[in-house]
């Protein structure tokens, strides 16, 4: 329960990170992060397999019946 | 693309199609980028700016570190630990709902939109130079 919770607390401060660095422009946003990778090829092939990673782990690998 | 991703959400798990249903955008992403051909502009600023990103950049290698050290620890506890769960782990209690997953898948997708928007840009701020 408590490590669920760690994992919450992250994907919150994941959020307010973003949305910190959109405002103030202190440190590099997602967004800013991901451009700056994509720009050269090797950087969009690596991104587009994390993003197809993500897709068939959570939607084709998915547990119907969770702890 | 709501509609697909309804569908695409609907299939059972470790099935062929729904194998197939994830395929379909990563095939349609993976088309438009590898045919981006983004010019490659020299800039004297580049190295200053690639260091100044670079400590720009603690606070998503701090969150990073944190999540990579949850994870092995879950990880090295079996994986499916109730006191020590992965984020796979976590995440599949969330996707038990359709509604839920349907909502991720979306997200997902508009990731992969967000993947794709720049290389359409570039092409056709390319195809109206030509034109012009």
């Amino acid at each position: 329960m408590l490590v669920a919770l760690l994992w919450l607390l992250l994907a919150v401060a994941s959020a307010a990170f973003e949305i910190g660095a959109r405002r103030s422009h202190r440190w590099l946003s997602l967004a800013e992060l991901g451009s700056r990778i994509s720009s050269h090829w090797i950087g969009r092939f690596v991104l587009l397999l994390c993003w197809a990673f993500v897709g068939w782990h959570l939607f084709s690998r998915y547990s119907r019946h969770p702890l | 693309m709501t509609g697909y991703g309804w569908w695409a959400t609907s299939t059972h798990p470790f099935t062929f199609v729904a194998y197939v249903a994830v395929a379909i955008p990563v095939l349609i992403c993976a088309g438009f980028l590898t045919r981006r051909h983004s010019p490659t502009v020299p800039d004297p600023a580049a190295s200053a700016e690639r260091e100044s990103a670079l400590t720009r950049l603690w606070p998503w290698l701090l969150l990073a570190l944190v999540a990579v050290a949850l994870e092995s620890t879950g990880l090295a506890l079996g994986g499916r630990s109730r006191d020590f769960p992965t984020l796979s782990t976590v995440i599949d209690q969330a996707l038990v709902s359709h509604v839920v997953r349907w909502l991720l898948f979306c997200l997902w997708l508009g990731v992969g939109a967000w993947f794709v928007r720049p290389a359409a840009h570039w092409r056709a701020s390319r195809r109206s130079r030509e034109a012009g």
